[in-house]
């Protein structure tokens, strides 16, 4: 399916296809900088979460986890310097 | 507002979709319009007692393919309507969930997990979606699914 239909906002936009589809990762773990293996918080742990995150789909969940990794709740959206920013 | 569309009618595979398939920008309320319309679809055309297990299966998992592959939440992927009710098909599907597997991995582990109620993968494999997809193979084939 083309990627305007499915984000029909990168119509409105400048944008560039910097990589194929690929089915070896998820949007989580490419955040957390894998490219080789789905992240997910699911119950049935059939798919990779840290051993120290917790194991829930909330937002409270997410976050928790990457403050595992450094990050820190922010408040400003915009992108600064010398600071590395995901979206949760 | 959106409006739901019949979107063009593929007969080799028995299988309709309505517009938006993503559901992106809807309501609520008309995602679920738009998921039980499709359900009504399917279920006027592909009833039953005319399809095959491997025709029914092919159709769904068609569908659900078109509608999550580019998705990266495996609830969202595994909730999909068409997903639901390759899992209610129970252990005669197997097989086929395995045969398409061998094809492309995708994410059939929820159903094979919620089907079959056993996880061959070994944790240090997690989420490494072709060596799960390996993991369920040499299971299907040592249970002689395939």
């Amino acid at each position: 399916m083309p990627l305007t239909r499915l984000f029909p906002n990168l119509g409105v936009s400048d944008y560039q296809v910097t990589s194929p589809p690929s089915a070896d990762y998820n949007c989580i773990a490419w955040a957390a900088l894998e490219d080789d293996r789905w992240w997910w918080p699911d119950l049935n742990r059939i798919f990779y979460w840290p051993e120290d995150g917790p194991r829930e789909e909330t937002l409270d969940g997410f976050v928790k986890t990457f403050e595992l990794y450094g990050y820190e709740s922010c408040t400003s959206t915009e992108i600064e310097v010398g600071f590395e920013k995901v979206a949760i | 507002m959106a409006c739901i569309q019949l979107r063009e009618y593929s007969g080799q595979r028995g299988i309709a979709a309505f517009w938006p398939f993503d559901g992106q920008g809807l309501s609520d309320e008309s995602n679920q319009l738009r998921d039980g319309a499709t359900r009504a679809f399917i279920h006027y055309h592909i009833p039953m007692t005319r399809e095959t297990l491997a025709q029914k299966f092919r159709a769904l998992a068609d569908a659900w393919q078109e509608e999550t592959a580019h998705l990266s939440s495996p609830t969202k992927i595994a909730m999909h309507p068409a997903y639901q009710q390759i899992i209610g098909m129970g252990l005669p599907v197997i097989p086929l969930i395995l045969q398409d597997m061998s094809k492309e991995p995708k994410q059939w582990f929820w159903a094979l997990t919620s089907i079959t109620g056993i996880n061959p993968v070994v944790p240090n494999e997690q989420g490494r979606i072709r060596k799960m997809a390996a993991a369920w193979l040499r299971w299907g084939t040592e249970e002689s699914y395939i």
